[in-house]
């Protein structure tokens, strides 16, 4: 790139903006036909990640959509070793179009340096990335992307695309997170909600830990949500999945609590898509995952009329529970 | 999975005095999907000299992928029936660090599968955290003893040996007969694998699954360029179907226009009756040059339907809606296992159709 630049410092500047939520997103608007990515992390990360991609772990995933249109599309995924990592949009953008870049950070590492860099003739604006109240993730492994080769394919990233909004989403990597959600959640500054959604329970987790911890997380967001939707998938063939139904039956009658099954993510159609092994799920079960969600969000306000009722009826079969209302 | 120096060092997950080993290399009839060009013993290498050598034409990065991946054991197949309750793997491959956009359970990665009545039951994937080449895996064997490994795609088996119980015996597991002419795949990157969340998750394979047939996969990074010597090696391998997947590498429409055409003619010079797929480019990203290369592909496509050949055509964007395409990838054309699995579908649909 020539000399004169422009320098947009997207992690200074989200910080500055009070956005420091993890997974880092950031967004800028910009009509250069291309653009330098300087992106650092602290440190390497060790450890035994065989079924996620590097790009998910420490890198990021830029997707980029034509300004005044909604399809995100995708432009690449990278890591520091990239970097500086060169973009070319002359491809993707006609000379008089200007585009919107979102970037999603990695799912564990920090972010040491996030800088733009256009040539000066260019326009790059920030965006915004303030936090919506619209919907709120809480879980587990599933729920921090855990499985996935880039982070916008985890489910809360793809479901926030489609509301062109940007949640929050506290997740802990840790097979008894039940426990650590309960411990510090209140530590979070939580605000209302309109829907919360929790991942209410992981193959591998303690059956004493859910039992100990699932009412009391259920009944904790519940208080800052109108709707909350808790999920699950397990396979159908583990005693552990039939205690759930049990317990998603109490709760059948709530108002504003609904628990979905999406264990048809382990039946013998759909494992081999969705799942690594028994305990991680893969970016497709993401993808199914986020269908069933979207799916579940869109329906929520609809008045019950004879086809959405058939269509609820449709779900009931292909193993979907809808005990809100 | 136990880390190792050397494949011939012991391992503490199972009692080694009753176990015997056999040198993968020299039982080249437990892989399916290699051609074992070298004529001596197990030799993953599908790319004879002269089609590496092709390779000069197209600037350094081909020469440099061909170097790197000719052996690698994208889409083979360990094929296995034994009395043994247990296998033991040791393994040494050539690369230890993993690839960006991939699992090390693809790139490195072993899938392995039960089978029984023709049908893939998924047992267990195992693969070297990055930074390891060399380790061992047991594995419990179902009780037909029927099973079946997908080997790393992205990677090259240096060693292998394969460890059973002292007095059981090991053979090859044959596809059924009338399922043992091979698919031929030939493409780019993400025809090889890439991005597929475990190694028998890449299209190839899941066709290879769901027909239960055998296919040898011919694709190489950055190394499908549609050339003459490629042509007769795949004319020269008596085959069930092909399926082309060549779009992306060409680089540039002028260069496509010229050997996309004249690569399928030589093909079917060899196999005028085989059913050949052609695939239109997987570029879900609105990278407008890709929209001249389908292009390109549908006129070869329409000149052999013309010609009465048995042809075929699957155009991979008609495969998904448009509102899926920042998932169906994980960067401009590499499929998550959701895109593996549509284009397998499609590729069975055809050949079911064709018999």
């Amino acid at each position: 790139m020539e000399s004169v630049r422009i320098i947009l410092d997207l992690l200074q500047e989200s910080l500055n903006n009070g956005n420091s939520v993890k997974p880092h997103i950031f967004k800028f608007e910009a009509d250069a036909q291309r653009f330098r990515i300087h992106y650092q992390i602290p440190d390497e990360l060790s450890g035994n990640y065989p079924h996620m991609g590097v790009t998910a772990r420490e890198g990021i995933h830029v997707l980029y959509r034509i300004s005044g249109t909604t399809q995100w599309l995708n432009v690449d995924a990278y890591t520091y070793r990239n970097s500086p990592i060169n973009v070319n949009m002359k491809y993707l953008a006609n000379d008089d179009q200007s585009y919107e870049i979102l970037i999603y950070g990695p799912v564990f590492s920090e972010i040491k340096l996030l800088k733009i860099e256009v040539e000066d003739s260019s326009k790059i604006t920030l965006l915004s990335n303030d936090i919506s109240n619209d919907l709120l993730f809480v879980g587990g492994i599933h729920s921090s992307g855990i499985g996935c080769t880039a982070s916008g394919v985890m489910f809360p990233n793809i479901l926030a695309r489609r509301f062109d909004k940007h949640f929050q989403n506290i997740s802990f990597n840790e097979i008894n997170y039940l426990k650590t959600i309960h411990e510090k959640l209140n530590s979070y500054n939580l605000g209302k909600y309109d829907t919360i959604i929790l991942e209410l329970d992981y193959i591998r987790q303690d059956e004493a830990v859910f039992d100990k911890y699932a009412e009391k997380v259920i009944k904790k967001l519940k208080s800052r949500c109108k709707n909350l939707i808790c999920w699950y998938a397990i396979p159908k063939s583990e005693e552990k999945y039939s205690k759930l139904n049990e317990f998603a039956e109490k709760y059948s009658k709530k108002r504003g609590i609904t628990i979905l099954d999406l264990s048809f993510i382990y039946d013998e159609e759909f494992s081999e898509m969705c799942t690594h092994s028994k305990n991680f799920i893969n970016d497709t079960g993401n993808i199914m995952i986020y269908k069933k969600l979207y799916e579940q969000i869109n329906q929520k306000d609809e008045e019950p009329t004879k086809s959405n009722l058939n269509e609820k009826l449709r779900g009931l079969r292909n193993g979907i529970f809808k005990f809100n209302r | 999975m136990e880390y190792l120096n050397s494949i011939d060092d012991s391992i503490t997950s199972v009692d080694e005095n009753n176990i015997e080993y056999i040198d993968l290399f020299q039982h080249p009839e437990l892989v399916y999907g290699t051609l074992n060009l070298s004529g001596e013993g197990l030799d993953f290498c599908k790319y004879p000299q002269d089609v590496q050598k092709e390779m000069e034409r197209y600037g350094e990065l081909a020469v440099k992928e061909m170097a790197n991946l000719n052996s690698s054991a994208c889409g083979t197949r360990l094929r296995i029936s034994t009395d043994s309750k247990v296998l033991v793997l040791k393994v040494k491959l050539k690369r230890k660090w993993e690839y960006q956009k991939m699992t090390n359970w693809n790139a490195s990665g072993f899938d392995v599968y039960a089978l029984k009545n023709d049908k893939y039951s998924h047992r267990t994937v195992f693969g070297p955290a990055s930074g390891y080449d060399t380790f061992s895996e047991v594995i419990n064997v179902p009780q037909n003893g029927k099973l079946c490994i997908f080997l790393p795609n992205y990677n090259t088996i240096e060693k292998m040996h394969i460890g059973i119980e002292k007095g059981s015996e090991i053979a090859n597991f044959d596809y059924p007969e009338q399922n043992s002419l091979p698919v031929i795949f030939y493409g780019n990157s993400v025809t090889q694998g890439a991005a597929a969340s475990r190694s028998g998750n890449t299209f190839p394979n899941v066709v290879s699954k769901k027909l239960n047939r055998d296919i040898i996969n011919l694709s190489c990074s950055s190394c499908c360029r549609g050339t003459l010597g490629m042509a007769d090696l795949i004319g020269e391998i008596s085959c069930y179907a092909i399926v082309i997947d060549y779009t992306r590498n060409a680089h540039a429409p002028e260069v496509f226009i010229k050997s996309h055409e004249r690569f399928y003619k030589r093909i079917r010079k060899y196999h005028p009756d085989v059913p050949i797929i052609l695939l239109t480019s997987e570029c879900f990203n609105g990278w407008s040059v890709y929209d001249k290369f389908d292009e390109i592909v549908k006129t070869t496509y329409a000149n052999a339907i013309e010609n009465n050949e048995n042809t075929f055509l699957i155009n991979q964007h008609e495969l998904f809606s448009a509102d899926e395409y920042d998932f169906i990838t994980i960067d401009s054309s590499h499929y998550t296992d959701y895109g593996m699995f549509k284009v397998a579908d499609e590729i069975c649909k055809l050949l079911n159709k064709n018999e």
